[in-house]
């Protein structure tokens, strides 16, 4: 079950999310109104139908808040999405999720410059052993592993690695 | 009919056509495999290398991989969270919780053998409909196209859960992400401020990988183990699956049903089709408790529904020359550079070939399955391996599939910005799913509200079959609302009774 603190700090960032989509609305009526006729119709109609359902949302939880009710999303039966474990919703939850996107930002920094095999080469034995604390070994055999597979891609395949900014030569 | 369609099976039968075939089933499988590289992708690869080839050959290879892509695309959904194509999104739902219960196995049984029943009764109906199919699609026009968009919309009241307003505010954000770049109506760029990489708008696979492939992969490497927390029953498991899709046999032959229909209309992609038996198997199930959760329903009727799509999708690509999607728009490519003109001609001049075509998809569906539900067992051992050694791999593979849309910078940065998106609005709980839709929606919505307002004004409204599909939405999202309601005060009723247990 979700504690408390879990629970309203979900519902602030949902309502944070919400106003930012009405924000974003907002723009698109009054930056469609430049369009032509064929192109404005419909993201003005759906513009508006955002705004109406994002107002709708923000006044239900005013008075959600305003009536001090707090409704756990544990309640119920909920088939919108794959949920997000108890123990990962609280703030600590969300600080090592953000540190993980800034890995996988980080590999994405290092495919721009150094292309995708440096990249791997660069990136895995960092996250598993500067992260995880795994064996160089496993690291090691995933490289490995991941350079067969990307040879294996591009000769059978025909597809294409990200190429870096820095030209750094490879062996395939 | 009967002689082409003997004639058909025979042409078939010639080793290299059937090697053709294998071969086809072969690459589907492995594109299927990876997440992100979709039936189109596959055909993409092979479609310069068949030059010069007998057609029945090449036509072989080209259904091969449309046939086996739906099957085998089941596995990164169910062992990752990830769909391994846009027609496998809705099995991620019940199919992923079910690896992490640790009955991967199970739900990949039933995945495949619901697959191979609907990929035979998509090519069964197709056989079916050849002499009658005409006149029912030329009853669709752009009021009642709009119409049906407009239902693949109203499915996102039930697939919001306990959360509708979210859920709707979720597709409208779909609805407007849908709109950037090339406006489909208008000669006019919108949103995309001269950037050249988004006049043709956001790539549907980078945003599917952004929305579900990266959150997951954050927050399982965040939470650490592995993707399944407990290890029974991965031995047999696979035939409990089959056993499952046999005791719901009539969900099997509905959901394809379904597919076929659905799949028979232009630009309904295997997207929409999965969403919508997924939202349909929610809405008239008894017991909807575990949908979500594991419900081994939730992952037989999309996989029922995505393969017998196949045979939908062939319907007016064949009759019409009108490609059903976006990878039949290829096989229709390559159906003119084997000097064959699709159309009423094909049917009059050439019913041999569509008949290989058909005996292609039955066979390749079969094929396809029994391959993936004997490589089932090796490969659900995955879930139990920690996935901070599974996770550089997939992100890797993610990040490939992400850069062969455009193979520009900008597919990178537009995937981890979807990334983003994705792992916040699963965080705050904001349903994903009425997002993608809501995207995958955008451009037929607007495109055929257009031609409806343009054509007919407003009259369009007064059509029947636009009324008959208007009062099937209403219907929908009123019985689906008023069975959840019900659902809901179920489970506080019962947590009511748990706590005077408690109490007492």
């Amino acid at each position: 079950m979700q504690t408390d603190d879990t629970t309203r700090l979900q519902q602030r960032l949902r309502t944070g999310f919400v106003l930012a989509v009405a924000l974003i609305a907002i723009f698109v009526i009054w930056t469609a109104s430049g369009f032509r006729t064929a192109a404005r119709l419909f993201p003005l109609y759906a513009a508006w139908a955002t705004l109406g359902f994002c107002a709708l949302e923000l006044g239900r939880q005013a008075l959600q808040r305003v009536r001090g009710a707090q409704v756990s999303d544990a309640q119920g039966v909920d088939t919108a999405d794959i949920g997000v474990e108890a123990e990962e919703m609280g703030l600590d939850g969300l600080k090592r999720g953000l540190g993980i996107y800034a890995w996988v930002l980080g590999y994405g920094a290092l495919i721009l410059a150094l292309g995708m095999q440096w990249a791997t080469v660069i990136f895995v034995p960092a996250l598993l052993h500067l992260r995880f604390r795994s064996d160089w070994r496993v690291s090691l055999g995933i490289v490995v592993g991941l350079l067969a597979l990307m040879w294996a891609l591009r000769s059978f395949l025909g597809l294409r690695l990200p190429p870096g900014l820095v030209s750094v030569p490879f062996l395939f | 009919m009967w002689d082409s369609m003997i004639a058909g099976f025979m042409m078939l039968m010639d080793p290299f056509r059937m090697s053709m075939l294998m071969l086809g089933v072969a690459i589907g499988i492995l594109v299927g495999i990876l997440p992100g590289l979709g039936g189109l992708m596959g055909m993409a690869l092979v479609l310069p290398f068949l030059f010069g080839m007998d057609p029945y050959a090449g036509i072989a290879i080209l259904i091969g991989i449309a046939a086996a892509v739906p099957s085998a695309d089941t596995f990164p959904s169910v062992l990752m969270g990830i769909p391994g194509s846009s027609g496998s999104q809705a099995t991620v739902m019940d199919g992923y919780p079910m690896a992490r219960k640790g009955e991967a196995a199970r739900a990949l049984g039933a995945a495949f053998s619901a697959s191979m029943i609907g990929g035979v009764l998509g090519a069964l109906a197709l056989t079916a409909l050849v002499p009658f199919a005409r006149p029912i699609v030329l009853m669709f026009g752009a009021p009642e196209l709009l119409m049906l968009t407009i239902l693949g919309l109203s499915m996102v009241g039930v697939l919001s859960g306990n959360r509708p307003v979210l859920g709707i505010i979720a597709a409208c954000v779909g609805l407007l992400l849908g709109m950037v770049g090339g406006a489909p109506a208008a000669p006019e760029y919108r949103w995309a401020y001269g950037v050249v990489y988004l006049f043709d708008g956001f790539s549907l696979v980078i945003v599917a990988l952004g929305l579900f492939a990266l959150p997951e992969i954050i927050d399982l490497l965040a939470k650490g183990g592995s993707i399944a927390r407990r290890q029974p029953g991965l031995g047999t498991g696979w035939m409990d699956g089959v056993r499952d899709t046999l005791s719901n046999k009539w969900l099997v032959v509905r959901h394809s049903v379904i597919g076929v229909t659905v799949g028979a209309i232009p630009g309904m992609g295997s997207s929409i089709i999965d969403w919508l038996n997924y939202g349909y198997v929610v809405t008239r199930a008894k017991n909807k408790s575990q949908f979500g959760k594991g419900d081994v329903r939730g992952v037989i009727a999309p996989e029922a529904a995505n393969n017998a799509r196949e045979g939908g999708v062939l319907m007016p690509t064949l009759l019409f020359g009108v490609p059903g999607s976006s990878a039949m728009a290829l096989f229709l490519g390559a159906l003119l550079i084997f000097g064959i003109q699709p159309g009423p001609s094909l049917l009059r001049d050439d019913l041999d070939l569509v008949f290989v075509i058909i005996w292609s998809l039955a066979i390749a569906n079969i094929f396809g399955t029994l391959i993936c539900l004997m490589l089932s067992r090796p490969i659900s051992r995955l879930t139990f391996v920690p996935f901070r050694y599974i996770a550089p791999v997939v992100l890797c593979i993610v990040i490939l599939g992400a850069w062969q849309e455009t193979r520009h910078l900008g597919d990178l940065l537009t995937l981890a910005a979807f990334g983003l998106l994705g792992w916040t609005m699963k965080r705050i709980g904001m349903p994903r799913p009425p997002l993608l839709v809501g995207f995958i929606l955008s451009a037929l919505v607007e495109r055929y509200l257009w031609m409806s307002y343009s054509i007919y004004d407003w009259e369009w409204v007064t059509r029947p079959l636009v009324m008959v599909i208007a009062a099937l939405c209403v219907v929908l999202v009123l019985g689906g609302t008023v069975m959840k309601a019900r659902v809901a005060r179920g489970a506080v009723e019962r947590a009511a009774t748990e706590g005077t247990r408690h109490a007492d």
